[in-house]
């Protein structure tokens, strides 16, 4: 420390001789003030030199004589009183170090507190007394100064406290009147020393929170504050016990530090309380500390440390180091119970070494808000304050509950608790429109009119043996028609005497058929109407085997060809002029469907290349010169399904290279097929046994069809009867019952 | 004993088996229907191997055919539909089936029966098929059927105008139309019904004259 350092009159700090502020409380330098070489020599400040014995040199004279008459008085009479006490106080020893660094500022302030220990409003206040007045452990108590010096003392403090924004200090004006007049009294002037500090702290802290927008918000909450940190103290009693037990023990061991090394001290301590607990997952050693210097300077310390305080959840802050000791009797009953995580933090402080300042300033300090921020905080209201804690590490923990508790590696399932809503409540009533109201009407409506089923009844009732007899009625009745016509000697066929068009079209057809052009047979039927394609083509095949015309076989479907072949064999023998091995070519089976039959008309070759038996069937000898469809003289349909018909004359029957389509039908597929005759997509076509008798009678050459064609007409005539009375008989009884339920109602 | 001779005692006792079912559901009857669907399987099988894949596949592709490539790719795609896991390889071989197969059904619908219907029908105001003039009956015989064509139409016609403050109504005559269609519609339903009834009723007179001559066969 140089010669040209100035002591700071507020905080008591060294700062250079050109600072017009100070370094650490932005307050403002009084260059007259004594240099800090003259404090580090004597260890005094300001007045408080001034009235010492100890001080020599030119300077200290002078200073002595500056020392207001008042004061002087003052300080005689605490020393007589001093002395005549012995000295039982320890500090009041001019050899204890508290000496050395109390002030005449500081001796204010310990007697302000000591005056109204409970009124206290500021943290800033709380600080331990480091030692008592200098003024009353003085050894060598000012002398007594003129009044003219007095009065310029008076009027460079009254100036100094202009400065420093006080204003001119009405209560000091109101002490110092009674003192110019008389002796004054102990009490009043221990209470205008504690009033002039609270307005001299308020002061100080106003300046230095000009620059921030909160600080009328922050000194009504320090207020508040206060408040409630008296009450937690009356409450625990431990914010006070910090206070007043750890300073007083502590000091006189520290040695009294530099006053900046003490500034940071506070920093390292642990602060207990929610905050801490509520970050449970936060580590304390990497906890950042704050800058003690930069939040004595900006303020903002000194406003939210108070908060923490108030809460009872930091011990209040002090200037020298304090080894806290968290032992179960030192601590409050809430945080005694708290988990060993706490009390783990708690104590790393004790056994670490507090970190130096610049060893935390890269880390990132944990950000604390202001209480009137953290009061009106919106987001609080509806979030938790604790953070959700992090889930365990995968194995770290097994699952408590459930059906897999116990079992480690569990990943635990989501906390769905706070998700939990209330279920919306939903009128009971049922809003029903007109229409649904006319629906219900009408559903009630048909309910009414149906008679219930009584299913007890249906469940006695024994197994319907009457339509088993009225089945096996039905059988026999018809199986009677069939076989009495056969058995009989009489006739019962009606043979019709006109025939249809379109079995003489196809006659004609294929009555004009070149018998050197093979004809296309294309079947595609079922096995269970075989029988009656059997019947029914029997005619046609005849007739082309009377004419011996070649016969090339394909079916659609996989089992049409097999069971036409059967058919062609079964009439050969009848006609023995025809050899079916010469004159019949079995293609087999044309897969596709349509595209299949589309394909006959794109590329026959390649669309039927080889013959049921494996072997190419254009080498045939019956299909040389055969290349597309209109080299066939006719291509003859043999089905049981219209849609068959339709598909070849959709697909072939729209080329003009085509030669003439007859069919071949079941009785099912005539009334579908009649459309596409009519149209002359189709030259002609035989359909069932009635169409196939006719063919036999154009033929003249009766067989099977005629033979059986009685069986047939009495077969369908019984079918027609038995219809009809069945038609009948449920007519009268919905009638009878409908009367019935009639003469109920 | 010859092979047609067995063959058509088994052919009796199939048909003495399956006339059971007048008598109920009996476990002969499901024996006969399971013995028709096994043998139809394994008919089906062997006509489609040496029909479809030998004469079709196999042959060309043996002949070095190289077209025969694509419908063996396409098949064999096809057959991953089997696997739910790569079943959409199969949707290429699906969807040229589907496709061609529409397209050729719709152009040979609108070639073959739509204009070909129409041309029927004018041909009953003009010269027939056959190149002859027509005929005051066959005329008559036109003008039938046209109003049957439209009132089957008519009766399909089910778009309404809505009325003021009312229900929605069709006019006089589309429900007049389509009462005449209701009539047609019903006579053309008896008539593909009676030709049902008709092959059922040969089909039965043809096994029943079956049964008669195998019966007759084994009395002589």
């Amino acid at each position: 420390m140089t010669m040209a350092d100035i002591i700071c009159p507020i905080c008591n700090r060294v700062n250079d001789s050109s600072a017009e502020r100070c370094w650490y409380c932005q307050a403002i330098l009084v260059k007259d003030q004594p240099t800090g070489s003259e404090n580090e020599a004597g260890k005094f400040s300001g007045v408080e030199q001034a009235g010492t014995a100890n001080h020599s040199g030119p300077a200290s004279d002078n200073q002595e004589e500056e020392i207001p008459e008042w004061l002087a008085r003052i300080r005689q009479l605490e020393r007589e009183e001093r002395e005549q006490s012995q000295g039982v106080n320890p500090f009041t020893s001019a050899e204890s170090p508290a000496d050395e660094n109390a002030d005449w500022l500081n001796g204010f302030r310990l007697e302000g507190e000591s005056v109204s220990e409970s009124d206290t409003q500021e943290p800033e206040k709380e600080v331990p007394p480091l030692s008592e007045p200098e003024f009353l452990t003085c050894e060598n108590p000012p002398e007594r100064i003129s009044a003219k010096e007095d009065e310029e003392v008076y009027d460079a403090f009254e100036s100094l406290l202009a400065e420093l924004g006080i204003g001119p200090s009405n209560q000091l004006e109101e002490v110092v009147e009674p003192e110019a007049g008389g002796e004054p009294v102990a009490e009043d002037l221990e209470q205008v020393e504690s009033d002039f500090l609270k307005r001299l702290d308020f002061t100080e802290r106003h300046e230095s929170e000009k620059p921030s927008d909160q600080s009328n918000l922050d000194s009504v909450s320090s207020e508040e504050i206060a408040d409630v940190l008296k009450k937690i103290d009356s409450t625990h009693g431990y914010m006070r016990e910090e206070e007043t037990t750890i300073p007083s023990q502590e000091l006189p061991e520290s040695n009294l530090e530099p006053e900046t090394a003490v500034d940071f001290e506070p920093i390292s301590q642990p602060k207990p309380g929610i905050e801490r607990n509520q970050e449970s997952e936060f580590d304390a050693e990497n906890e950042p500390e704050p800058i003690a210097g930069m939040e004595s300077a900006s303020g903002e310390q000194s406003k939210e440390l108070p908060t923490l305080e108030s809460s009872g959840i930091i011990p209040p802050v002090t200037d020298t180091p304090r080894p806290i000791s968290f032992d179960d009797d030192d601590l409050p009953e809430w945080l005694s119970l708290e988990e060993p995580v706490s009390a783990k933090k708690s104590d790393e402080p004790k056994n670490k070494p507090t970190p130096a300042v610049g060893q935390d300033l890269g880390k990132l300090e944990r950000a604390h808000l202001p209480a009137w921020l953290h009061a009106i905080r919106p987001v609080e209201a509806v979030t938790p304050l604790q953070p959700a804690p992090e889930p365990p590490a995968e194995g770290e923990k097994p699952a408590e509950q459930g059906i897999l508790s116990g079992i480690e590696g569990v990943l635990r399932s989501a906390d769905l608790t706070g998700q939990i809503k209330k279920p919306p409540v939903y009128s009971p009533g049922i809003e029903v429109s007109e229409r649904q109201l006319q629906n219900v009407a009408l559903f009630k409506t048909l309910l009414e009119g149906a008679e219930p089923v009584d299913l007890a009844k249906s469940a006695q009732k024994p197994p319907v043996k009457s339509s088993l007899i009225l089945r096996i009625v039905v059988t026999l009745a018809l199986l009677a028609a069939v076989l009495m016509p056969i058995f009989s000697y009489t006739p019962f066929v009606i043979t019709p005497v006109l025939f249809p068009a379109e079995v003489v079209n196809t006659f004609s057809k294929i009555q004009n058929l070149p018998s050197d052009k093979p004809v296309l047979l294309a079947a595609h039927f079922e096995a269970g109407l075989a029988g009656e394609m059997k019947w029914t083509s029997r005619a046609v095949i005849e007739h082309l085997m009377a004419r011996n015309i070649p016969m090339t076989l394909i079916s659609t479907n996989a089992i049409g060809y097999a069971i036409l072949e059967e058919e062609i064999r079964g009439i050969s023998s009848v006609e023995t002029n025809y050899s079916v091995d010469d004159q019949v070519v079995n293609l087999g089976y044309l897969p596709g469907g349509t595209l299949g039959i589309l394909s006959l008309t794109r590329n026959l070759h390649q669309a039927l290349p080889y013959t049921t038996t494996i072997q190419p069937a254009w080498d045939q000898p019956i299909l040389l010169g055969i290349n597309r469809l209109s080299d066939f003289g006719a291509v003859i349909i043999l089905t049981d399904n219209a849609d068959i018909v339709k598909t070849w004359v959709e697909q072939v029957g729209t080329s003009a290279d085509v030669s003439p389509i007859l069919a071949v039908l079941s009785a099912q597929a005539a009334p579908m097929t009649q459309p596409y005759y009519d149209s002359g997509q189709i030259k002609g076509f035989v359909a069932g046994m009635n169409g196939s008798q006719s063919y036999e009678q154009i033929m003249q050459r009766p067989y099977q069809s005629t033979l059986a064609f009685g069986s047939f007409q009495s077969t369908l005539l019984i079918t027609a009867l038995i219809i009809f009375i069945g038609g009948a008989v449920s007519l009268i009884l919905s009638s009878g019952a409908g009367m019935k339920k009639g003469a109920g109602k | 004993m010859t092979a047609e001779l067995i063959w058509t005692f088994v052919s009796f006792i199939l048909t003495v088996l399956v006339f059971s079912y007048l008598l109920g559901d009996n476990p002969l009857f499901k024996f006969v229907s399971a013995l028709f669907v096994g043998i139809t399987a394994g008919y089906f099988a062997v006509v489609i191997i040496y029909q479809v894949i030998l004469a079709r596949l196999v042959a060309p592709l043996l002949q070095g055919s190289l077209v025969s490539l694509i419908p063996l790719v396409l098949s064999g795609l096809l057959l991953l539909k089997l696997s739910p896991r790569l079943s959409r390889a199969g949707d290429t071989s699906m969807a040229v089936l589907v496709g061609v197969g529409a397209a050729v059904a719709v152009g040979g619908a609108v070639l073959g029966t739509l204009f070909g219907q129409i041309e029927g029908a004018i041909s009953y105001f003009g010269t027939r098929p056959d190149g002859t003039p027509t005929t005051v009956y066959r005329v008559v015989e036109g003008i039938f059927f046209l109003i049957g064509t439209l009132a089957s139409l008519a009766y399909f016609h089910f778009g309404a105008r809505r009325k003021k403050l009312g229900e929605p109504k069709q006019p006089v005559w589309v429900r007049i139309f389509a009462w005449v269609g209701k009539i047609f519609i019903a006579i053309t339903l008896g008539a593909v019904f009676a030709g049902v009834l008709t092959a059922g009723m040969t089909a039965l007179i043809e096994r029943s004259d079956f049964l008669i001559r195998t019966v007759m066969s084994m009395i002589k």
